[in-house]
């Protein structure tokens, strides 16, 4: 998200200037109208302060003990957590699952979900009817629709197979099957993103110049080269916005795969906000699930990073 | 070529339809199967058997289910939404020393997952003692990051002159955001709040860690148990349960469907 | 090693912004909440968290709604929880957040992880004339018994069994009472898969990804491996990667077994020919066969080279350590009620886990229903079962990372010896976690 100011229009948004002190009563109006800005962001203050930034530092600190949730005493293992994780090949194995899950999503979420928009941005007839339906699995439960999936991707009597077995491939087991449960989870989150994804994808397409598409087709420029030169690099910014939304969406990924897979077969299905979850409720492992979250944190915030200065860039050479 | 390339859309438009919707389709239908047919592939279903949903409803305490879900969706979206446009109103109109920096600062919190939040969090309600209580469910996540950042650059955007002229009439900014502010920014709230109703309601894992007895777990979470104690076998009945979850849902979105499509994709245009 | 209190670690959660409120969760554990219907208002209150579905759910409720009607002064609500595991990680939180249940189901696994962490009270106090523990099979109550106190009061305790579809071995010319080793299986196989079903043809064997490691225990056995001897875990070992290799085996080469979410109800719709299950399970299969027109067997585990080895499993009682005096007491009436033998024939016919008491053998209704040879296979089993290696049980978190290792083996091509020696690899740290607390309740 970029969170880059609009031009003001409201006076009192105008930045102080230093050292003007003006009258007293001017000073205490001043006063008041400090404490009633901080009354009003308080409640909102506290809330992310102890349910947002506070769970950071608690993370930290549990990361360097060792604790069972049980035990009245809490062990301090210094960085033990962290060398464990980080030399256990089922830990990178879980980072780079959730890399390659991720990573397929923002995909094929990108190239569908243009595909779709461009093909609703054409005056067809029922076209709000097809945006308005696909929208729809972006807000339906996790729970509720990971259980329909899961009768869909039955390997005896769900509806994949029997498509599949129309058009002459014998499907795999699904869910039950270590090489296919992840793309099953894959097709599941394209299928909840896909119209979201295509609903944005349209509001960047209908703020394109047409002037612009006039002028290249004087040119002689077909289609594709209109869709290369213009479109593409004019979306760009909506292009980052979704990237970034479906990354944290993916990396979070939870009620889905709790419903129909439990992160395995194996752990074929584990990704990094399944293992914290695991860690911290199943394993009851404090310390692991600290160090995981701690790291599942700074890969986020290294992406959003990345990410807002590539935008600035684009900005800029714009 | 031209009504060639017009049928290749209307065939592209219709295959985007039926992906999107067959999978809600197939809830539907399945929800009224009967248990001996569902081994037995069909497209539509011969006949309704609507024993499903009375199977459903009797698997799992669902009385009370709807009744905590309706409480948390309801206090959640209500709470979040003032403490939203409380702190939208101060970042919008009010004087304070480096208040840019404090706005950056709440919206830092937007880069924090749920997931990374859950143990200590979960942690902290308990030295509240507030573990399998509304309060443990609902407090947590009313913190509002994205819903204040809309509400502020929404603000942002009326005209000065009609704040200005309240006050000059000597109206409190409690006043001002009451009868001049809230009612022009009305279409924004009504996003927010149903943007933040459909997330409280789906909402599964902090539920499902924050409560421990079917009195107060919710919709989600008692989907979830359905699935350890029956084991999906009845899928009939199952389907109907999931009904049960989504069907709000789906009846909100089809009545404020602008709202809600405006809401989650308004950081892309609004940026 | 420096050590901080659960007390200090949950206040000092509390500092992060409300200190003020923090007091409310510092003091005394409390009854989590539940609810008491007005009839039974002014009794003592109990909650006992449980993990039963289904059939078994049925009968626990049966027989509660028939104690707390049998008297005046207890009240006892069940409250359901989810697995054997999740159960005990709402424990666990339920401790952390001080609101606990006052009896709780707890498995072979879990129990042990709540003893050493102090959590359970002994029962040696609380017998008296009505319930002794020698009423008990001798067998269950020296599992739960740890350095003469007894901690895990036998209830719904079960071991595998060979489930299988005896109309579709009979149709393919196979013996009726089902196959004795796995080398005969081994044979049969393609005569069973060659049958027309349901679902086209049957696998011979669906192996189920929930306790995989539990069912397992009696191959390695069966093998000459252990999992471990005591806390040395002996995971990688020649034994036990045969033992894994020939499961591979059957799976990849032959393709005669496969992985499954649900066997039983795969067997009902001819998917699979066989799998193994808890006795605890024996109800539902028979619910499940009735509903298909098909027979249902059940034979012993089986043998390879003439060894054999089955481990037992399900689950027992546990009484909160923190609950108060008073409801404790009111908890032991509950469990001498469970403890009657007409009570435990009934749950044992009801469910078909295995008697726990001694003189329900006796009882007019098991007596009746042990002629089924289906319940009395379990019963025949029980005298060849012994209580599982210890690393599964004990080790925190061990059964469940030895299941994922298992279901990636069954689902996958990986080798045998790398899944099986870094699991060991695993399982031998953590267990060095826990050598110190081990020591100290064990020995």
């Amino acid at each position: 998200m970029t969170v880059t100011d609009q031009p003001s229009t409201a006076a009192a948004d105008a930045v102080e200037p230093p050292g003007n002190t003006g009258t007293p009563g001017v000073r205490r109006r001043r006063r008041r109208e400090y404490l009633l800005f901080l009354a009003f962001i308080a409640p909102n203050a506290v809330l992310l302060a102890v349910f947002a930034y506070w769970p950071i530092v608690f993370n930290g600190y549990l990361s360097l003990t060792s604790w069972d949730m049980l035990s009245p005493t809490i062990p301090f293992v210094g960085l033990a957590n962290y060398a464990d994780m980080f030399s256990d090949p089922d830990f990178w194995a879980v980072l780079g699952r959730t890399v390659l899950f991720s990573g397929a999503v923002v995909i094929g979420c990108l190239i569908v979900g243009l595909a779709v928009a461009m093909l609703l941005n054409q005056k067809l007839v029922g076209r709000n009817l097809v945006r308005t339906v696909s929208f729809a699995p972006h807000i339906l439960s996790g729970v509720a629709m990971g259980t329909v999936w899961l009768f869909i991707f039955d390997p005896q009597i769900g509806l994949m197979k029997v498509v599949l077995e129309k058009v002459g491939i014998a499907g795999p087991a699904w869910m039950t099957d270590s090489s296919w449960a992840m793309w099953g989870l894959v097709l599941v989150y394209l299928w909840k993103n896909i119209g979201f994804v295509a609903v944005v994808y349209m509001a960047g397409l209908q703020g394109l110049p047409t002037d612009l598409y006039e002028a290249a087709r004087l040119d002689g420029a077909g289609p594709w080269t209109l869709f290369r030169r213009i479109t593409l690099p004019l979306l760009s910014p909506v292009t980052f916005f979704v990237t970034v939304v479906t990354i944290v969406g993916t990396f979070q990924a939870f009620d889905v795969i709790a419903i129909m897979t439990n992160g395995g077969p194996g752990d074929a299905t584990t990704t990094i906000s399944w293992y914290i979850y695991k860690q911290a409720f199943q394993a009851l492992d404090a310390g692991h699930a600290g160090a995981g979250a701690l790291v599942m944190f700074v890969i986020l915030i290294a992406i959003t990073a990345a990410q807002a200065r590539f935008m600035e860039r684009r900005v800029h050479y714009r | 070529m031209k009504p060639l390339t017009t049928t290749l859309k209307y065939v592209g438009l219709i295959v985007v339809l039926v992906c999107a919707f067959i999978p809600i389709y197939w809830l539907l239908t399945t929800s009224v199967t009967s248990p001996d047919k569902i081994f037995q592939f069909q497209w539509f279903p011969t006949s309704i058997e609507w024993k499903n949903y009375v199977d459903g409803w009797a698997s799992a305490p669902f009385a009370t289910l709807y009744k905590n879900s309706v409480i948390v969706t309801l206090a959640g979206a209500l709470i979040q939404v003032c403490v939203a446009v409380l702190s939208s109103y101060a970042f919008a109109f009010l004087r304070f020393p480096a208040k840019n920096l404090v706005f950056m600062v709440f919206l830092g919190a937007m880069m924090v997952p749920g997931t990374v939040v859950l143990m200590p969090n979960f942690l902290t309600i308990a030295a509240l003692g507030w573990v399998n209580t509304y309060a443990g469910i609902i407090v947590p996540g009313v913190g509002s990051v994205f819903a204040m950042f809309l509400l502020r650059q929404h603000m942002l955007t009326l005209p000065n002159e009609v704040t200005e002229a309240a006050k000059v009439d000597g109206a409190s900014h409690l006043r001002v955001l009451w009868n001049v502010v809230l009612p022009m920014s009305r279409p924004m709230v009504v996003t927010v709040i149903v943007v933040a109703l459909v997330e409280k309601w789906n909402d599964f894992v902090w539920p499902l860690v924050s409560t421990s007895t079917d009195s107060m777990r919710t919709l989600p979470v008692g989907m979830m148990m359905i699935q350890d104690s029956e084991g999906f076998t009845n899928w009939g009945a199952v389907m109907a349960s999931a009904v049960f979850i989504v069907v709000p849902v789906l009846v909100v979105f089809f009545i404020a469907q602008r709202q809600i499509i405006a809401g989650l994709t308004a950081g892309a245009t609004k940026g | 090693m420096r050590g901080w209190s659960r007390r200090g670690l949950l206040a000092a959660a509390g500092l992060g912004g409300v200190a003020a409120l923090a007091g409310c969760g510092g003091g005394a554990f409390q009854q989590t909440v539940g609810s008491v219907p007005k009839a039974y208002e002014k009794r003592q209150h109990l909650v006992f968290w449980h993990s039963f579905g289904g059939a078994n759910k049925d009968v626990l409720t049966e027989l509660t709604t028939k104690f707390n009607t049998s008297q005046s002064d207890v009240f006892v609500e069940l409250q359901f929880q989810g697995s054997y595991e999740r159960t005990m990680q709402k424990l666990a939180t339920a401790i952390v957040a001080k609101q606990i249940p006052d009896i709780v189901l707890l498995s072979e696994i879990t129990w042990r992880k709540m003893h050493l962490a102090d959590a359970l009270e002994p029962y040696n106090d609380y017998f008296d004339d009505d319930l002794r523990a020698e009423n008990y099979i001798d067998q269950f109550i020296q599992e739960g018994t740890v350095q003469g106190k007894l901690w895990w009061l036998p209830f719904a305790r079960s071991t595998p069994l060979y489930y299988f579809n005896r109309t579709l071995f009979e149709k393919a010319g196979l013996p009726a009472a089902g196959p004795e080793s796995w080398e005969q299986l081994k044979q049969w196989a393609p005569a069973i898969m060659r049958q027309k079903t349901k679902a086209g043809h049957a696998r011979a064997l669906a192996l189920g990804s929930v306790y995989a490691s539990w069912y397992l225990q009696s191959n390695i056995w069966s093998w000459g491996g252990t999992y471990s001897k005591g806390l040395d875990v002996t995971l990688a070992s020649d034994e036990n990667i045969a033992a894994g290799e020939f499961m591979t085996d059957f799976i990849r080469k032959d393709n005669a077994a496969y992985l499954s979410a649900k066997q039983d109800q795969d067997l009902a719709n001819g998917i699979c020919a066989s799998y193994f299950g808890s006795t605890g399970g024996l109800k539902q299969a028979e619910l499940l066969a009735k509903g298909g027109k098909y027979e249902v067997g059940t034979a012993f585990l089986l043998k390879h080279d003439g060894a054999f080895g089955c481990p037992t499993g399900g689950s027992g009682i546990g009484i909160l350590r923190y609950a108060p005096d008073s409801r404790k007491k009111a908890a032991w009436e509950y469990l001498k009620f469970l403890g009657r033998p007409a009570n435990s024939a009934h749950w044992t016919v009801g469910t078909g886990y295995l008697p726990v008491v001694k003189a329900a053998q006796q009882e007019p209704e098991l007596v009746k229903a042990a002629k089924d040879p289906n319940q009395s296979s379990a019963l025949r089993q029980l005298p060849l079962t012994k209580p599982q290696d210890l690393v599964r049980p004990v080790v925190s978190n061990a059964g469940d990372m030895m299941d994922q290792a298992l279901t990636k083996l069954y689902s996958s091509n990986a080798d045998v010896r790398d899944v099986f020696g870094r699991l060991d690899k695993q399982l031998k740290s953590r267990a060095d976690l826990i050598r110190e607390a081990y020591d100290k309740h064990y020995h």
